[in-house]
């Protein structure tokens, strides 16, 4: 910026005639008006003595920072004239360019404005208002814009010169909005500069900048504010990212921490049921000091009751056969007395299975009734009885039996024992249904005496057995209906011995 | 649920076995079985009749007995004898309930009912007998009677064994 001489007006009353009263009086008054006067703070007056006693020259000496105020001065000094007639002497001085008049008419002080227009420094002038006005809102307002055109109308300057001073005085950024774009380009691209926050020099730097496109700390304010947000935002957001990262991490650490304990729990659990097959090797009935033993294993490695219970069963079960029923029949009993070889309470327990299941009130049944005894829990009886007796006793060994006598011609009942034969010479000559506690439960008797069929019996004494039809509908219906096998292995047995006794 | 007719019955054994008439006490209870297995007219018991015998009236009268007796009669002090000291057998358990003549073996007659004795100073188990006793004249002279009831014969152990058997597997209820 081209600085600026300022103007210097010295006013002195020149007026022989008055009293130097009279002067000191006037003097004073065009003081106070002066300093009412609106551009009176950018002026500096000083009184001036009287140097030269001989000839009184009181006055005043005020310099104004905006030259071009000397033309309002004058005005406004020659309306003081007119209301205080006066002589003064009134000398104008800018850089080296003097203009003096000396009168005490109002008209003529008017007269020495054109004058003053003549030596006021125009470009100057008018570059000197336009940065003026670009620095404080960094555009220039309408209102500045005429009061500019009104400074060159006066100062006769061309309209095309002052343009070019009012560009100038702008800079690179025409307008306000310009400046803060501009602003806001470099801030933003000084953030993605650097990390935040912006270091001391950026900031002093971005200070110089916004004060040199003639904007304030409030007019970058909100951009700073915008800009601080967004950095907020992004590093709320970067938090987020982080924190469920972080969520996502201790999930998977949980969901391995519990792959763990699951694997750890299975291996304990594959210990227990290592423990309790070993507890149960020999008999169902661990020992007391076995139980213990487990039970103090299900504490330390705090497994799962349930969990314990079902290997207890599995274990039980592969040991000892399974007991799965399709009527919810319990065969623990049953097992423990075939495990006991109690053949006879076995037996009484298999007919109290059947009636349970599929007699009216205990009553006894027969073959079609036995028929309703579901199929898995007949096959759970046989396993139990074939188990426990190697294949001796069971619905197989029975039907084993009854195929043998229906293809050799002889007597069923008579074969598993539930009839005796008196026999002379190997023919028997008479055959006696037995009683009931005259069968055999050992291991020593007939192949198939066991389980009896008692369930279909009103007695267990003389009439205890069954007649043949019902030992029929028994195989034929009940047995190979839930061992299909057995069926086509009797039909084929049977023609085949046809066959033989025919040949 | 019992029948009125049933538990009118009921109530009347009640009375009688509370004052100690066991005499009637026993024929009222054949009574009520026969009611209990629609067999009034037959008038007396037979092995399918006893097999498919109402679990639940077996149960009644067995109550009342063992109740009224303290449990020296009755059909569960029967069974208790019968599975336990006698090796079930009927005729090992008629001789020690008293039923038949002590002078009797090998044979083992019965007696006759009115030769029962009907106090508690019977044998543990001696009653009720009624139903036992009670059959018409042919099933009588089967069995080696004089066609009077049960008396003098040799006795029916598939019967006695019956209701042993249907007591047995009410008691699986």
């Amino acid at each position: 910026m081209e600085s600026l001489e300022p103007a210097t007006v010295v006013l002195q009353i020149v007026d022989v005639t008055l009293t130097d009263d009279d002067r000191d009086r006037i003097v004073q008054k065009f003081w106070d008006d002066l300093m009412q006067l609106e551009i009176t703070p950018r002026a500096t007056i000083t009184a001036l003595p009287q140097t030269e006693p001989a000839v009184a020259r009181w006055g005043l000496e005020v310099h104004l920072a905006e030259p071009d105020q000397m033309v309002t001065w004058v005005k406004d000094m020659s309306e003081r004239l007119d209301v205080t007639p006066a002589e003064i002497r009134l000398t104008c001085t800018i850089d080296r360019l003097r203009v003096q008049t000396q009168t005490d008419s109002p008209e003529q002080l008017l007269a020495m404005i054109p004058a003053l227009r003549a030596i006021l420094p125009a470009p100057q002038l008018l570059q000197a208002r336009a940065q003026l006005y670009a620095q404080r809102g960094g555009e220039i307002t309408p209102v500045e814009r005429a009061n500019l055109e009104l400074l060159r109308h006066d100062l006769e300057f061309s309209p095309e010169a002052m343009e070019a001073i009012i560009q100038k005085a702008l800079g690179p950024y025409g307008d306000r909005q310009a400046k803060l774009d501009k602003y806001r380009e470099v801030l933003s691209a000084e953030i993605e500069r650097q990390p935040i926050p912006l270091d001391n020099t950026t900031h002093l730097e971005l200070r110089r900048l916004y004060q040199v496109l003639g904007l304030s700390q409030a007019d970058v304010e909100p951009i700073n504010q915008e800009y601080i947000a967004r950095i907020k935002a992004e590093a709320t957001h970067l938090q987020e990212q982080e924190k469920a990262a972080r969520a996502q991490q201790e999930t998977q650490r949980q969901a391995e921490v519990t792959q763990q304990q699951v694997v750890v729990r299975q291996e304990y659990a594959e210990l227990y049921r290592q423990e309790y097959a070993a507890a149960i090797a020999h008999t169902p009935y661990p020992t007391d000091f076995d139980r213990g033993r487990l039970k103090q294993a299900c504490a330390d490695w705090q497994l799962d009751p349930e969990v314990v219970r079902a290997i207890e069963r599995e274990v039980t079960d592969q040991q000892y056969g399974p007991i799965d029923s399709a009527m919810q029949l319990k065969y623990h009993r049953l097992r423990d007395l075939l495990w006991k070889t109690q053949w006879e309470a076995a037996d009484q327990e298999t007919e109290r299975l059947i009636l349970s299941a599929v007699s009216r009130d205990m009553q006894p049944i027969d073959a079609g009734t036995l028929a309703k005894f579901h199929c898995v829990d007949l096959q759970t009886l046989e396993a139990l009885w074939s188990r426990y007796s190697r294949g001796r006793f069971g619905f197989i060994a029975q039907h084993r039996i009854f195929v043998q006598q229906a293809v050799q011609g002889g007597d069923f009942l008579a074969a598993i024992g539930w009839k005796s034969a008196l026999s002379i010479g190997g023919v028997d000559v008479l055959t006696l249904r037995k009683a009931y506690r005259d069968l055999q439960f050992t291991l020593e008797a007939p192949i198939g005496h066991l389980p009896t069929w008692r369930w279909g019996a009103t007695t267990l004494e003389g009439e205890y057995a069954l007649d043949e039809g019902v030992v029929e509908r028994i195989f034929h219906d009940v047995i190979e209906k839930c061992w299909p096998k057995l069926r086509s292995q009797r039909v084929t047995e049977v023609r085949e011995g046809v066959m033989d006794a025919e040949r | 649920m019992l029948s009125a007719e049933l538990a009118t019955g009921l109530t009347e054994l009640d009375a009688l076995l509370r004052q100690e008439d066991w005499l009637t006490a026993d024929a009222v209870t054949l009574e009520i079985m026969l009611n209990g297995v629609q067999r009034q007219e037959v008038g007396w018991l037979e092995r399918p009749a006893i097999a498919q015998f109402p679990c639940e009236l077996l149960h009644q009268i067995d109550q009342r007995w063992l109740f009224y007796s303290s449990h020296r009669f009755g059909f569960s002090t029967q069974l208790k004898i019968y599975r336990e000291e006698v090796d079930r057998s009927a005729f090992a358990f008629s001789a020690q309930a008293g039923w038949t003549l002590p002078l009797s073996r090998p044979f083992r007659f019965f007696k006759f009912y009115d030769r029962l004795t009907f106090s508690l100073d019977a044998p543990r188990g001696h009653l009720p007998a009624l139903w036992f006793w009670e059959m018409p004249w042919p099933q009588s002279l089967l069995v080696g009677g004089w066609g009077t009831g049960r008396g003098a014969g040799f006795g029916d152990p598939g019967l006695f064994d019956a209701l042993m058997l249907r007591l047995e597997r009410c008691q699986h209820l």
